[in-house]
Formats: structure tokens, C-alpha cells, sequence
């Protein structure tokens, strides 16, 4: 049974602003985990700002904050293969590097609003069996500057 | 269409809004569907606009991403 795991990050949103990054770590990785479930919002004050996010491919690591996926069941053991990154509340230090054009789900959104995408565990957004390749959460434009919230569900 | 997904969105001045999305055949994306939407006869399913036009099913280009080819690589089959 495939293990299921939850990572979340924070960061402020501008223009080419990563909020998470969840990538592989590992030399060889030899598993594909996929990404199910995305939700984007904002707990700062309720103001009409708008930001553009994309979930887009990502070839290097960037440089942020390491957060450890929470296993969804207790069973599973660590995730051996893929990491998560976030700001933590600040913007990452050095930005991944994201592949021209792989966007695979665009976001505009109000920050009064929260948004959820979902699907099968089986269309999910598929991580190559690549070191450092991974999906980021980014905000392309945004005419605030506030902290959003990040959070992904991801089956290994 | 069929939808592979659901996008859901809450707020004060909307409440909560669901819509459903389909999963590109070729790049893996989900779109909402949509008059620029095609259908690839050969993978069978949808693609999300002229920029997947192209057959390149998807686990091919999660592929040529593993062994660094260009994303549009198709091996030559006989």
C-alpha cells in the first residue's frame, strides 16, 4: 500500500516567490511520488490582494528552510526518498530552478479566499525518479506582499 | 469530459465554489476543460492546449526528465 505523507510551508508572495518545494533527496531515487491534494490561503489579515500561483516542475534544490513529511499513517516510517522545503515564514534564500513552461495546475487567487485542489491518488502530479526534481508551489505575480499557507498531500 | 480532479474554492464573497478538472494525457497537467482543450486519438484522452499537441505521453516525458532528453523525445519505433 502506498505511503502518504503531509508537508506544508509558508512564505511571503511576489513576483517569482516559491511558497513550498516537495523534491527528491536521495542519488538513485527509485520511486515516483505524486502530489494529490494542494490547498492555498492566507491567515493574515483579510485584505484584496491577488496573487498568481503555478505548481511547476523544478530541477535544483533552491535553498529554504527543510520540513519533514508527517507520515499520514503512523506505520509508514519516514519518507526515505522526497524532502520538503518552505520559507517558514520568509522567502527562500535561493529559489529552484523551474522548468520553463512545466506548469502543471495554475492558481489566481484572492487572498480572502482558500483554495483546495484534490484528485485520485492515480492523476496526481508525478515527481521524476530524479535527484533534486521535484514540484514547487510558486507565486508568478502578486500585487500584495502577505504570507500565504501551503499545505500538499504526497503518496510515495 | 470526464474529470480527473476537483478544484475548490471558499470565500466571504463566494461561498464555496467546486469545479471539476481533466488530467493531460501528454504533460500530466489538470485544466479546467476548455474551448482550447484537444483530444489525442492515440493516448486516447485529452490534452491541455496546442502546446501538447504533440504525442508525448506522459510517462515518456516523466522518462526523458529521468535520463535528462529533452522533453519532446520519442524513441523511433519500427
Amino acid at each position: 500500500m502506498a505511503e502518504r505523507y503531509s508537508v506544508e510551508g509558508s512564505a511571503p508572495v511576489g513576483a517569482s516567490k516559491s511558497v513550498l518545494l516537495v523534491l527528491h533527496t536521495v542519488a538513485s531515487p527509485v520511486t515516483r511520488p505524486s502530489l494529490y491534494d494542494v490547498t492555498v490561503g492566507c491567515a493574515a489579515t483579510a485584505a484584496d490582494e491577488a496573487t498568481k500561483f503555478t505548481l511547476n516542475r523544478t530541477t535544483t534544490a533552491g535553498t529554504a528552510t527543510a520540513f519533514t513529511p508527517h507520515n499520514l499513517d503512523p506505520d509508514s516510517g519516514v519518507a526515505a526518498e522526497f524532502a520538503s522545503k518552505h520559507g517558514n515564514g520568509s522567502a527562500f534564500g535561493a529559489e529552484p530552478t523551474y522548468t520553463s513552461g512545466a506548469v502543471l495546475l495554475k492558481i489566481p487567487l484572492n487572498q480572502r479566499n482558500t483554495f483546495r485542489w484534490v484528485t485520485d491518488e492515480s492523476t496526481g502530479f508525478i515527481l521524476p525518479a530524479t535527484q533534486n526534481n521535484g514540484i514547487g508551489l510558486l507565486s508568478v505575480t502578486a500585487t500584495g506582499t502577505a504570507v500565504h499557507d501551503g499545505h500538499c498531500l504526497v503518496r510515495q | 469530459m470526464k474529470t480527473h480532479g476537483e478544484i475548490i474554492i471558499t470565500g466571504p464573497d463566494i461561498g464555496r465554489q467546486m469545479i471539476g478538472t481533466t488530467c493531460c494525457v501528454h504533460c500530466g497537467s489538470h485544466f479546467i476543460p476548455g474551448k482550447h482543450v484537444g483530444f489525442c486519438h492515440k493516448c486516447n484522452g485529452h490534452y491541455c492546449g496546442p502546446q501538447c499537441q504533440e504525442c508525448i505521453p506522459m510517462e515518456q516525458m516523466i522518462e526523458n526528465i529521468e535520463r535528462g532528453l529533452p522533453l519532446n523525445y520519442k524513441p523511433v519505433r519500427v
